[in-house]
């Protein structure tokens, strides 16, 4: 306890220079949370698009589906999909179509539903901008963008054509939900409709299962070992497109930097201390013909750069937390993420991006408090051991 | 003073390494980070400038056109520079059927040469070389059940031509981004033409031999120069065709500046405290000096001089390593990331191979932080060295 009332009082002793050391740590603090905050938040947002708009938490299918997703390999018949964090289970038949109105034609996916069925599951039919949600067949509702490009309005025709059948089906409604996939290529139907599209024979392509977040992975694992042979349930990380590569990639690039950051704010650390040891040696040297052992004193010393480096964590971590409360409410990132999605439509991105705010981030930007000091005790520690007290107390 | 300076910085060798170490490793990371994204961004563009050539011509207000009959155009006689060539393109959506399947497709027709691009591209087969041959991405052929030899056929209702026509597979293409193979249809221009709107192309490319990327300003000298034989028609650089990206470009140099203005704040706070704590050690020393008669400007130079010197000797070191790695890297390299993680980048037109690029506008936007950081981080402990009251100053004890 003494120790460290000593290590506290002489961090307190050079107040101007342990206010310079902890603006170090401030900013490296500060750059570790924000950047966790935004990979994490980054991460989020593809899950939330994935999850509630794109796919689902869960996706069952036929291993052959997954293989070559036509139609043809999808469910005559719907399986029975019993597991307990199972909250709600929804069938979707995707076809590959041609959309036509009257002015353009363009070619897409489009996906049968069951309108009530997809209300519990999907945040889709909330999202409608313009019109109404799909009520029955003879209905379609379009992602807005799709909706531009096809230059169609609610209550005018859209044909539909996959090569088997074609169906005219009346506008309904206009989807903004902020999502690329939804707003650009959004295509919703009956699944009614849809089976009179794929020829009648298919019931289903999928079963969307709805199962509470975090927990997709451990869901689709359970049920991958009770479903009958033949079939698969992918959890919401395996159904990201290649955007699921970007995030990764972006941690892999960000997190070493991250901890050269670090390893450069406690050589500063270590460096200020190495300069508080050297013009203190003759201190050190009265309290080890005092007592106190070499190991001990060289224990201060990385008790000091502890200390100094924690005041500008203390620092960091309040200004880290503010800015991620700030930017994990405010859309700050707004701007360049409806410019990622004009630039990437297919990729599944969300045109917000909130950072997450984690306690864990403390955890991690306290790893420089813990290196500095083990840096502090390698360096100008090593100066306290091979003190020679007899000399610096004569002055020498 | 300069000498004075220097040989205050070798008096703490230690100190004055580890901060120059710290500036070097800044500035050659800022180096390293601007060639790589330079090259990523390259990357892009070059794909781009492929697969639109330098300029296109469409019909005027394209962007606001509904019908195949608006978009088409008859294509004039264009008065180009020497060594110029212009293709003309048909494009339109199709549904492309194969026994049981169907698949919606854009359908490209491309003339001979715009044909022979697309050759580093096959996987399988070859290039058409007569009327009903067409080519194939390879996830669409997947997706149809389709190889070499088999038939499919286009349906595009609502069209001028014929409305319906038959292909025959010829080759299979490997397009970096699957989305975009699973729909692609390329078809000599003469079949497009007959199926979708005879004597007619949707848009002109015009490719300028010797032209790079960058290179805007000739581009917009062509451009004006076409601008009075277009009549009812637009021309718009390969970047106006491609306004989202066209977007980045500004914004690409204000994200890099930020970015590597990250970098040397943490750079200037460690020079900082360096500077502060050399001044502290030597607060007598500055006292005697103010005694002797040096100004407080004279002291205030001095600490700006030994600043200076430890960035400059550092930011040129550092820029030498990043330098000699940048030429390794504009031979071309691959990101340091797993296998799958750059398969999944092709997907955005990103290739496995990169090339770095780093112009002098790059150099001395490092150059530039790094003597404004030497400057900032001075200023602090400047001031209060030209402050210093000389016998309090020679009394200091720390």
């Amino acid at each position: 306890m003494s120790l460290l009332r000593l290590a506290w009082r002489n961090v307190l002793r050079q107040k101007r220079r342990t206010a310079l050391l902890s603006l170090v740590v401030v900013y490296v603090t500060v750059a570790v949370l924000f950047m966790f905050g935004f990979l994490d938040g980054y991460g989020e947002s593809l899950v939330e698009a994935y999850a509630e708009y794109v796919e689902a938490p869960v996706v069952v299918a036929r291993e052959v589906w997954w293989q070559d997703p036509d139609p043809e390999n999808g469910f005559r018949e719907l399986p029975a999909v019993a597991h307990p964090l199972v909250q709600a289970a929804t069938p979707r038949l995707s076809l590959y179509a041609l959309l036509r109105s009257p002015y353009r034609m363009q070619g897409g996916v489009v996906l049968g539903v069951d309108p009530q069925g997809e209300k519990v599951l999907s945040r889709v039919p909330f999202r409608v901008g313009e019109g109404r949600w799909l009520q029955g067949p003879g209905e379609v509702v379009l992602g807005h963008r799709l909706a531009e490009r096809l230059d169609v309005r609610v209550g005018e025709r859209l044909v539909v054509e996959t090569g088997k059948e074609a169906l005219g089906l009346l506008v309904v409604g206009l989807v903004r939900s902020g999502v690329g996939n939804v707003d650009f290529g959004g295509v919703y139907l009956h699944l009614e409709d849809a089976r009179k599209l794929s020829g009648g024979r298919v019931g289903a392509t999928y079963l969307a299962l709805k199962v509470p977040r975090g927990k997709e992975e451990g869901v689709a694992k359970a049920l991958n070992q009770v479903l009958p042979e033949g079939l698969r349930a992918k959890a919401v990380w395996e159904l990201m497109g290649p955007i699921r590569a970007d995030y990764e990639g972006s941690r892999l690039f960000y997190v070493p930097l991250l901890g050269l950051f670090m390893l450069l704010a406690a050589v500063a650390v270590v460096s200020t201390t190495y300069v508080s040891v050297r013009e203190r040696l003759r201190e050190f040297a009265v309290a080890e013909s005092l007592g106190l052992s070499p190991a001990r004193l060289a224990g201060q010393v990385a008790l000091e750069a502890a200390l100094a480096s924690g005041l500008g964590l203390l620092a960091g971590l309040l200004l880290g937390y503010a800015l991620l409360g700030y930017t994990s409410t405010h859309d700050v990132f707004g701007p360049l993420m409806r410019l990622s999605v004009e630039l990437l439509p297919e990729a599944g991105l969300s045109e917000h991006l909130y950072t997450s705010s984690r306690p864990i981030y403390a955890l991690y930007a306290s790893l420089l408090v813990a290196v500095s000091a083990l840096l502090a005790l390698l360096f100008p520690g090593r100066l306290v051991l091979r003190l020679d007290p007899s000399r610096y107390v004569k002055g020498e | 003073m300069l000498r004075l300076a220097w040989r205050n910085l070798l008096r703490t060798p230690g100190r004055s390494l580890v901060t120059g170490g710290v500036v070097a490793l800044v500035v050659f990371l800022s180096l390293l980070f601007l060639s790589v994204y330079g090259g990523a961004f390259d990357a892009f563009f070059q794909l781009l400038l492929e697969r639109t050539g330098h300029l296109v011509v469409r019909v005027e207000g394209y962007k606001g056109k509904e019908d195949l009959e608006s978009l088409a155009f008859v294509p004039p006689e264009l008065p180009l520079p020497p060594g110029a060539r212009v293709e003309g393109v048909l494009e339109g959506g199709a549904l492309l059927l194969a026994h049981e399947r169907s698949r919606a497709v854009v359908l490209t027709g491309l003339e001979p040469l715009g044909l022979a691009r697309q050759e580093s591209l096959l996987a399988a087969g070859r290039l058409p070389q007569a009327q009903g041959e067409a080519l194939l991405g390879e996830a669409l052929a997947r997706a149809l059940k389709v190889g070499l030899g088999d038939e499919v056929v286009a349906y595009a209702p609502g069209s001028l031509g014929l409305g319906v026509y038959a292909f025959r597979v010829v080759g299979l293409l490997d397009l970096p981004e699957t989305h975009l193979e699973a729909r692609t249809l390329l078809v000599p221009l003469a079949d497009a033409q007959v199926l979708l709107a005879p004597g007619r192309v949707t848009r002109l490319e015009v490719r300028l031999p010797g032209l790079g990327l960058y290179d805007l300003k000739p581009l917009e000298e062509v451009k004006a120069a076409l601008m009075p034989h277009l009549p009812g028609l637009v021309a718009e650089t390969w970047l106006e065709a491609n306004p989202a990206y066209a977007a980045i470009l500004p914004l690409y140099d204000a994200v890099m500046g930020i970015y590597v203005g990250f970098f040397f704040l943490l750079g200037g706070l460690i020079l900082l405290n360096a500077l502060y704590l050399s001044l502290v050690e030597r607060v007598r020393e500055f006292g005697l000096l103010a005694a002797l008669g040096l100004t407080g400007r004279r002291l205030m130079a001095l600490v700006f001089w030994e600043s200076l010197l430890l960035v400059g000797v550092a930011a040129l070191g550092g820029m030498g390593a990043g330098l000699l790695v940048h030429l390794e890297l504009a031979d071309g390299f691959r990101l340091p990331l797993p296998g799958w993680i750059l398969e999944q980048y092709r997907e955005f037109g990103l290739p496995e191979v990169l090339y770095g690029r780093l112009g002098v506008k790059e150099v001395l936007l490092t150059l530039g932080y790094a003597v404004g950081t030497g400057l900032l981080a001075a200023l602090w402990p400047g001031w209060l060295a030209s402050r210093l009251e000389p016998v309090e100053a020679m009394r200091y004890v720390p």
